[in-house]
């Protein structure tokens, strides 16, 4: 008997028309792997909320949802089916990470006797002993995400539920949290369901792949199948990893489809002569929107120093990003530049003036902008209409269309359509050169080409961006420079082409499949634009 | 014999919190000497980072409000027998002066040992002290902290984002009053949405079950309960001898205190075990250290 039974499920809101989620079956034998893949609003948090009985959305509900054959309702406890959800600093509830680890079992009235043992050698299979008497506020985006999976491990959960756990954290912890998933599948024989945008890693970890559309299942089965049958048009292709994308792209010459990069780069070697691209112009910007000359900046006098004598420049219609991990500076860097901290030590001009020249608020007004990385925290109203008057944007101007959601509050929006307000709303102030913080944080890919667009139309106007990011593909399809920022220093600037084809671990995934069969190939269209098949099959494999 | 730090966090409460009973309720000169030489000892052992104020801020303060308190009640007070001298038409006399003066003692010894009371009982130690009678104000104790934390920081990044958006007009204190109320209102907004998070977060592990437990960091061993036990039999002897009568002084019209009996000395030996006890229990284990 599998573990988990769906079948037939269809859930409609209250008040909606349309089911959210309709005629959903699948099952699911313990110990497997299932990621579930589909674009913002098929129904995937809505199926993910219905497989948790404590956090079940009310509404209409019908068919059958059976764990070992009782229905799910009637499971034991609530720690039998574990959740985790995407937001790694609203999840934790206490002030001290021992007692986020023990609040699941304190709950159920566990002794504290076997609370202790219990949250001892969780605490120990996660690596968390170094951290267990620290406070939850001086955790790292990272720890803090694991820190939750091992408190609702502490439960002993038959069934884990993940709903995009990554999509706040950057790569390094992305990762490492992917690779704690995958090891407690693998030796606990614990049954996982994730939903991810993070292609990347999820797909290749997943033992069954499962794609949603508009509420309704459109494939299940084993990675390797469900990609080879989905066509190349379809919206979701573009989401998968890019070995996919680029099998896609090219003529099929195997039928199994490749999913990692290593798979990736094997089946580019064996069925294709991959030529050398031309070298990368770089476009010149005459005018200059932002200009740092050897900055330097610490805290307090006896401080680290978190910019060490940085020099950047931005033009005016230019978009340059700015790479580089956690600690490096990089909102240091944009706070600066937007004149929110005190420099002491190096000169920053925007549109020519120094910083010290403009007074009162005249900064922020028709010149510079800041888009933060939390965007919640821009809205103050309650509508977005509202929100727009409050900054006189006019919505004509605007390179994008917000009719849709004017008369909606703000928080009820989803992550990608919050993005879009919230610039919307720093538009308003007509500003020549925009600073963002992470902007593509938790969007999913159709997202992420929206604002990718409207970014390019803004540059087009004659705005200068300067973009701090984790997001090695966004960067690489949409920048005109990019850099790497590394203990304050800023370094490597140049055309996306030649900083990722030079780059060994900061580059996107098919410059990493395609490294040393030629020069340049950063996207995967890029990448097929490049590749020929070889016809004849005494060539394959005679190549390094 | 256990240091302060050692203690399980109620054996501490009680002990503390003993003292700091009997030096408010029971206001004789001699008890109150007691108080404030057992505080001023286990103050004056060196501890370079404390938290609250600092022991030359807190010994600083006690003498200015014992002094304070003794010149400032003739003010008020023309009870009393003995007059001293006149001022302003008002009769300064030497009970009140008196009277005064052992209500700054009281003042002193008890801001003393509340500073003492600050120093150990750390977060930890009132989350197991909440958490062994009611583990729910235990998590409301720890959540607040938590939540306080969140919220400041999130009020900044509010505070910035409008600033870098181009939203904060800061000319006059109008402007200055008006951004601070929208601020405010934004990190409520902030709160309520997002609180939801943290409620399904809890939800989602159990919350709201039934009963919860505690685990706690401090174990309650045999020497905690033996520790707890002693200071309430002191602490009944000392007020066995107050309700008695013996500890009771009489200021206005004159000065007057009872005989000296068997349990007036019993009740000052008692109040000195309990006073002296953790400037002696420190000094052991700094000896203990050294060798």
């Amino acid at each position: 008997m599998a573990m988990l039974t769906v079948r037939e499920l269809t859930f409609t809101y209250p008040q909606m028309d349309t089911p959210a989620l309709e005629n959903i079956s699948f099952t699911l034998e313990e110990g497997e792997f299932l990621t579930i893949c589909g674009p913002t609003g098929c129904g995937k948090s809505t199926l993910l909320r219905l497989l948790k009985p404590q956090l079940a959305p009310r509404g209409t509900q019908t068919g059958t949802l059976l764990l070992d054959g009782v229905p799910l309702r009637e499971a034991a406890s609530p720690g039998v089916v574990g959740f985790v959800s995407q937001h790694p600093e609203e999840q934790l509830v206490t002030d001290r990470v021992w007692h986020e680890l023990a609040f699941g079992p304190e709950n159920l009235g566990v002794p504290p006797q076997e609370i202790r043992i219990r949250v001892a050698e969780m605490a120990s299979y996660f690596g968390i002993t170094d951290w267990y008497d620290r406070d939850t506020a001086s955790l790292s985006g990272g720890q803090k995400q694991l820190l939750h999976l091992a408190s609702v491990m502490v439960m002993q959960p038959r069934l884990l539920i993940l709903d995009e756990p990554t999509s706040q954290l950057d790569p390094i912890a992305a990762g490492e949290f992917m690779a704690t998933l995958k090891r407690l599948n693998r030796d606990f024989s614990l049954t996982v369901i994730l939903t991810e945008h993070r292609a990347e890693e999820a797909v290749p970890a997943a033992h069954k792949l499962m794609l949603l559309k508009e509420g309704r299942l459109s494939a299940i089965g084993a990675p390797r199948k469900v990609l080879g049958q989905m066509s190349p048009a379809e919206p979701m292709a573009s989401a998968m990893p890019a070995a996919v994308r680029l099998y896609h792209l090219l003529p099929a010459a195997a039928p199994e489809v490749p999913l990692t990069v290593a798979e990736g780069r094997q089946y580019l070697r064996e069925h294709f002569h991959v030529q050398d691209a031309p070298a990368p112009q770089l476009q010149s910007f005459p005018q200059t929107a932002l200009a740092l000359e050897k900055v330097s900046f610490r805290y307090d006098r006896q401080g680290e120093e978190i910019l060490r004598r940085c020099s950047l420049t931005v033009g005016c219609g230019e978009w340059v990003c700015l790479l580089g991990d956690n600690g490096a500076g990089k909102s240091t860097l944009l706070q600066a530049a937007a004149g929110l901290l005190r420099i002491r030590e190096g000169k920053i001009t925007v549109m020519g003036k120094p910083l010290s020249a403009y007074h009162g608020g005249e900064l922020y007004h028709h010149c510079l902008a800041m888009l933060p990385q939390n965007v919640q925290t821009l809205f103050a109203r309650n509508t977005v209409r509202e929100e727009l008057e409050e900054t006189a944007a006019s919505l004509g101007e605007l390179p994008f269309d917000l009719s849709p959601f004017l008369e909606r509050h703000p928080y009820d929006l989803s992550g990608g359509q919050q993005q879009m307000a919230a610039l919307a709303k720093v538009l308003g102030q007509h500003p020549k050169l925009l600073l963002l913080d992470e902007p593509t944080k938790g969007l999913d890919a159709a997202a992420k080409q929206t604002l990718g667009e409207i970014l390019r139309r803004l540059c087009a106007k004659g705005i200068g961006l300067l973009m701090v990011t984790h997001d090695v593909e966004f960067a690489a399809a949409h920048a005109h420079r990019c850099g790497l920022l590394f203990r304050g220093e800023v370094m490597g600037m140049g055309h996306p082409d030649a900083f990722f084809a030079g780059n060994y671990f900061y580059t996107t995934p098919t410059r990493r499949m395609c490294r040393g069969l030629c020069n340049y190939g950063i996207t995967p269209h890029e990448l097929a634009a490049c590749c020929t098949p070889k016809t004849d099959p005494s060539q394959r494999g005679a190549e390094i | 014999m256990n240091s302060l730090q050692r203690l399980h966090p109620v054996t501490l409460g009680v002990h503390l919190l003993s003292v700091i009973a009997v030096a408010m309720f029971v206001r004789q000169p001699v008890i109150l000497c007691i108080a404030l030489a057992g505080g001023a000892a286990y103050l004056a052992i060196p501890e370079p980072h404390a938290c609250g104020l600092s022991t030359g801020r807190l010994l600083g303060w006690g003498i200015l409000l014992c002094v304070g308190s003794g010149l400032l009640n003739p003010l008020w007070n023309q009870r009393g027998d003995t007059v001293l001298f006149f001022l302003n038409g008002r009769a300064v006399t030497a009970e009140a002066l008196c009277y005064g003066f052992v209500a700054g003692l009281m003042l002193a010894a008890v801001f003393w040992w509340f500073g003492i009371f600050t120093r150990r009982m750390t977060a930890d130690r009132i989350f197991c002290l909440l958490g062994s009678f009611a583990p729910r104000l235990g998590l409301i104790f720890t959540m607040g902290l938590r939540q306080t934390a969140r919220l400041t920081q999130i009020m900044g990044q509010i505070r910035t984002a409008r600033r870098a958006a181009g939203l904060a007009r800061e000319e006059n204190l109008i402007d200055r009053t008006r951004e601070n109320l929208h601020v405010f209102s934004a990190t409520l907004s902030w709160a309520i949405e997002n609180g939801i998070i943290t409620a399904d977060s809890m939800e989602a592990r159990g919350y709201g079950q039934g009963r919860r437990t505690q685990l706690t960091d401090y174990g309650f061993r045999l020497t905690d309960g033996l520790h707890t036990a002693a200071v309430l039999l002191l602490t009944a002897l000392i007020a066995a001898a107050w309700l008695g009568g013996c500890l009771s002084v009489q200021f206005y019209p004159h000065w007057q205190m009872p005989a000296p009996h068997a349990l007036t000395t019993t009740a000052y030996t008692a109040y000195g075990l309990l006073c002296f006890y953790p400037a002696a229990a420190e000094v052991r284990e700094v000896l203990q250290w050294r060798c």
